[in-house]
């Protein structure tokens, strides 16, 4: 009976807003007859509503639309808008066919423009391929490398990482004393401590 | 005369003109929905001039992003979205629950509609009425909009669904616990004043 | 049809005109990142971990051993870079949080809590991209107060419910 309770408590609301399916509505309706808790507490949701309606404070809106239009026109104008409005203005000039043309002809410069700085640095490849052959060379006359060493360099490299601090402190600055620090990376955590001085 | 159909029909030409960089197009869907918005950004923050300016700013920011409406929705319930939104963002950033005391409260009470004629109606009325206000604000900004969303502004489940971005069974669970929460804190309010 | 010998010279003009716009555009939209402050009560009253705490319950009983965790406030907020946002946390403290840049996938920023009138702490740091900071220690009511920071960058600048932070940026 309480599970029942339970469970019609949660289609009271929606009964009241007519939101439930057409088998539940009968289902609770019989529910409420048989229920004087149920009925109690649907009347007062009933009354809740009620009030809140009556709550309801007029909010002064006088000046309001002429104060968001305000707004909008301090808005930066976008940059395509911007555009659309300066080709339009061409446009109305000359057939607009020719103003596709001029359009197309200054999206071609501006695309060389910004692209042209990186076109130079593809054209000195061959600086690069110099570079990569000094440092086969100088790999070829470096001494050998052990496994022992190997291991060595890895276990440090390993140990290098676990610890490596999940944010990065520059400053702490604190007139508590006994400040601790530190990180649980498992948790993606930094901790700073700052036990109260009683 | 103006039927729903034809009010959505000049609601998309309006929205598609003011894509467009019309601003009086714009103006007129302010004017339309200034209310609405204004009540839903209070239903969250409970404050009238934060309510106000949260408003506002709904407005500028649904202009700036017209382009990302898509009228799988409608624009009201988009607007709502953005309101509720940015009044939760608020609410929560400001890390402060408004409680009205003092002058405000009784500003804000003297704002009530009273019944007249009978004083001792009018005297629990006020005092009902503060009981509610204290009690909304007990409640979470999301709860707060739920409950508001529904019986203020008449909303269904699926709007208010779409409005707070959350599945219908939330929107049901939430309302169930703040008309429960309501229903207790009003319930211990009238106890602590009546002694 | 135009001149020949005006064609270029319009040419050039436009390029001139649409190429400052272009970074003039990209300047004015400011970096937002996005804050969330936890306050977490931790004592030892054996009351167990609130729900409400989600998956952060378990990874704070694992760190600090308390008997009891529970959630007094849930915060966020949406900042620029360069602009200082309030928090106001239990027991009377205020957690000043101001991101200072972008470093690869790390955020720099500055956090300071205060009690009343008094920095508690002042620190400098570098929190990954969705990375967290816990701050405790500070009494409060029979237990600890724990604070956990998290920050991460908003893909969206105009996305629709970025609250402004007017009225706290300072």
């Amino acid at each position: 009976m309480m599970a029942e309770t339970d469970h019609l408590s949660l289609m009271l609301g929606p009964f009241e807003d007519r939101e439930l399916e057409p088998h539940e509505y009968q289902e609770v309706a019989f529910h409420l007859a048989r229920c004087e808790q149920c009925t109690a507490e649907l009347a007062d949701y009933t009354q809740i509503g009620r009030e809140l309606r009556t709550l309801n404070l007029e909010l002064p809106l006088e000046g309001f639309k002429e104060a968001v239009m305000q707004r909008i026109e301090n808005l930066p104008v976008p940059f395509t808008l911007r555009l659309r409005r300066m080709f339009g203005g061409i446009g109305e000039l000359f057939p607009s066919n020719l103003g596709i043309a001029v359009a197309s002809a200054v999206a071609a410069a501006i695309t060389v423009i910004l692209v042209t700085p990186y076109a130079q640095t593809v054209t000195n490849r061959s600086g690069t391929s110099h570079e990569i052959a000094r440092v086969e060379r100088d790999l070829a006359t470096a001494p050998a490398v052990t496994t022992q060493n190997a291991r060595t360099e890895l276990a440090r490299d390993v140990a290098q990482v676990e610890e490596e601090p999940q944010a990065v402190i520059s400053k702490l600055e604190s007139d508590i004393p006994s400040v601790a620090v530190w990180n649980e990376p498992r948790m993606d955590t930094t901790v700073i401590w700052l036990p109260d001085q009683q | 005369m103006r039927t729903p159909s034809r009010q959505a029909g000049d609601e998309a030409e309006l929205i598609d003109r003011a894509r467009k960089g019309d601003s009086e197009a714009f103006g007129v869907l302010v004017e339309r929905y200034q209310r609405r918005v204004a009540n839903v950004a209070f239903a969250v923050v409970h404050n009238q001039d934060d309510a106000i300016e949260l408003a506002q700013e709904t407005f500028v920011r649904a202009y700036e992003n017209l382009s990302k409406f898509e009228s799988r929705s409608s624009f009201s319930t988009w607007l709502y979205r953005i309101a509720a939104n940015l009044a939760i963002d608020f609410w929560r950033r400001e890390g402060r629950h408004v409680v009205l005391r003092g002058e405000d409260a009784e500003n804000e009470l003297q704002r009530l509609p009273t019944e007249k004629g009978d004083s001792f109606k009018a005297a629990s009325r006020k005092e009902l009425s503060g009981r509610l206000s204290q009690a909304l604000e007990e409640l979470t900004p999301e709860h707060r909009a739920v409950i508001l969303l529904r019986e203020v502004e008449g909303l269904s489940y699926d709007e208010i669904s779409e409005v707070l971005q959350c599945p219908r069974g939330t929107v049901m669970s939430r309302l169930h616990y703040a008309r429960n929460r309501m229903r207790g804190l009003l319930k211990d309010l009238g106890q602590d004043e009546g002694g | 049809m135009l001149r020949s010998g005006k064609f270029p010279l319009l040419l050039a003009v436009l390029c001139a005109l649409a190429l400052p716009q272009v970074a003039t555009a990209q300047q004015m939209r400011p970096q937002i990142v996005i804050v969330r402050v936890d306050s977490v009560l931790a004592a030892d009253t054996n009351q167990g971990i609130d729900p409400q705490l989600g998956p952060m319950g378990p990874r704070l009983h694992k760190m600090f051993r308390y008997t009891t965790y529970q959630l007094v406030s849930e915060q966020n907020g949406r900042t620029e870079m360069g602009k200082m946002i309030e928090f106001t946390m239990p027991g009377g403290r205020i957690l000043h949080i101001e991101p200072r840049s972008i470093d690869g996938n790390m955020i720099a920023m500055e956090v300071l809590l205060f009690q009343g009138e008094k920095p508690m702490l002042t620190t400098d740091l570098k929190l990954p991209d969705n990375g967290n900071l816990i701050v405790g220690g500070p009494h409060y009511e029979q237990g600890e107060l724990i604070i956990t920071i998290g920050a991460n960058m908003a893909s969206d600048v105009a996305s629709p419910g970025a609250a402004t932070t007017s009225a706290q940026a300072k």
